[in-house]
């Protein structure tokens, strides 16, 4: 399982352009959007908030397009499958090496572009937390609709996945709200983290069973 | 190794094959042959359990712990972002003198840093061969090998299948190119 996920890992590293393009994107949208801006304009928590898991949330649906789709059309999601491994590692594997090339320098980026543009020393771990939770479901979600998808398009993918994606924007709402009302945030951060403990290990076998059915 | 008992598998109501029966034994080459579209990659399919039979089944019997199959479909499973080096270090082959002896026959000695996407159709064939050789599996299923290989790369090839089933390992394969070694042929066209 380490050796599948390095070597996932290696190769999206040596593919720059898979997700070095799409990070590159998400940093001119934060340098760009306020320059739109009057300069005395002040970012209200929540819209900062919202701006971000939502252009998250594109940049990780954009980077995560071919996820599958390159494997299946060189031929190697084929040898995969008649490896020794089972066939739900070479799922985590790639969900883990996305997470760690995209999904982290995401929440890190939206972490530092809050902390300039709006102070909020009271929700500094919890916000960096909440990238990072949203980040590893949103991945998840988007391989789902992919796996869905691989013979269909993107857009399949897309209006699958988009009803997953609602509540979590939801919970991930009204965790803000809570917190910046001062109120209990800890039950919204909670189910966040149920979320993301239900996706993670279970994601890799249903993605796993729709692609041995693509391969069919 | 492997049994197939009474397969059947049709598309869309047309019968590719019906009630097909017959072992591989060790040390055996099996040359699967029929026209186009006649199911001879679906056999290999269903053998290797990537597709499920309409009917039948398909026994396997393996030691435990042995490399079980190889399989190299029309596909060649290569990376072209990648370098001939990384792309045998995917499917973790090492450099040993054993192994450069064959890559070097294949003449992609000289071609281990050159991206996969440079390479000729011949040459990604010939790697991705060189993948499947290099693995050590107790049985290999080639479908369309010879497609895109130069005269002597065939005869390589051929050589290195002779000496594959020599040592008691087995091979099946999907031709429509006359191979020079002996082999038990399945038609699907009877």
């Amino acid at each position: 399982m380490i050796r599948l996920f390095f070597k996932e890992l290696f190769k999206m590293v040596r593919q720059l352009r898979s997700w070095l393009g799409p990070l590159s994107v998400f940093v001119l949208i934060l340098v760009a959007f306020p320059l739109t801006q009057d300069i005395d304009t002040k970012f209200s928590h929540q819209t900062t908030f919202s701006f971000l898991w939502i252009i998250s949330l594109l940049v990780i649906m954009l980077s995560t397009e071919k996820v599958f789709l390159e494997d299946f059309d060189d031929g190697s999601m084929e040898q995969h499958l008649l490896k020794s491994y089972n066939f739900s590692d070479y799922v985590s594997a790639k969900v883990t090496s996305s997470f760690l090339l995209i999904g982290i320098p995401l929440s890190c980026m939206s972490w530092l572009f809050l902390q300039s543009a709006v102070a909020m020393t009271n929700l500094n771990l919890v916000s960096l937390l909440s990238f990072l939770l949203s980040n590893f479901i949103f991945i998840n979600f988007c391989f789902f609709g992919n796996a869905v998808s691989l013979k269909r398009g993107s857009l399949l993918g897309l209006l699958i996945i988009t009803p997953l994606l609602f509540p979590v924007l939801i919970i991930l709402g009204k965790m803000l709200s809570a917190a910046l009302l001062g109120l209990d945030y800890s039950n919204f951060l909670l189910l966040l983290l149920g979320c993301s403990l239900i996706s993670g290990p279970l994601m890799p076998f249903v993605i796993s069973y729709i692609l041995k059915i693509h391969l069919e | 190794m492997i049994k197939v008992n009474n397969l059947s598998f049709s598309v869309n109501n047309k019968k590719l094959f019906h009630n097909l029966s017959f072992a591989i034994s060790e040390g055996e080459l099996i040359r699967i042959s029929g026209s186009n579209g006649s199911g001879k990659t679906t056999l290999l399919k269903i053998m290797l359990g990537i597709t499920p039979p309409k009917k039948g089944f398909v026994e396997k019997e393996f030691s435990f712990g042995e490399k079980e199959f190889e399989f190299l479909g029309h596909k060649n499973g290569l990376k072209t972002y990648l370098s001939v080096k990384d792309n045998l270090y995917l499917m973790d082959l090492k450099l040993n003198d054993k192994n450069l002896k064959v890559l070097n026959d294949l003449s992609l000695l000289d071609l281990m840093s050159e991206t996969v996407g440079n390479l000729s159709y011949g040459q990604q064939k010939k790697l991705a061969l060189a993948r499947v050789i290099l693995s050590k599996a107790r049985l290999i299923l080639l479908d369309e090998p010879f497609v895109g290989l130069d005269d002597d790369s065939k005869k390589l090839l051929e050589k290195f299948l002779y000496n594959h089933i020599k040592t008691g390992k087995s091979a099946v394969i999907t031709s429509h190119i006359d191979i020079d070694l002996p082999y038990s042929e399945i038609c699907l066209d009877d």
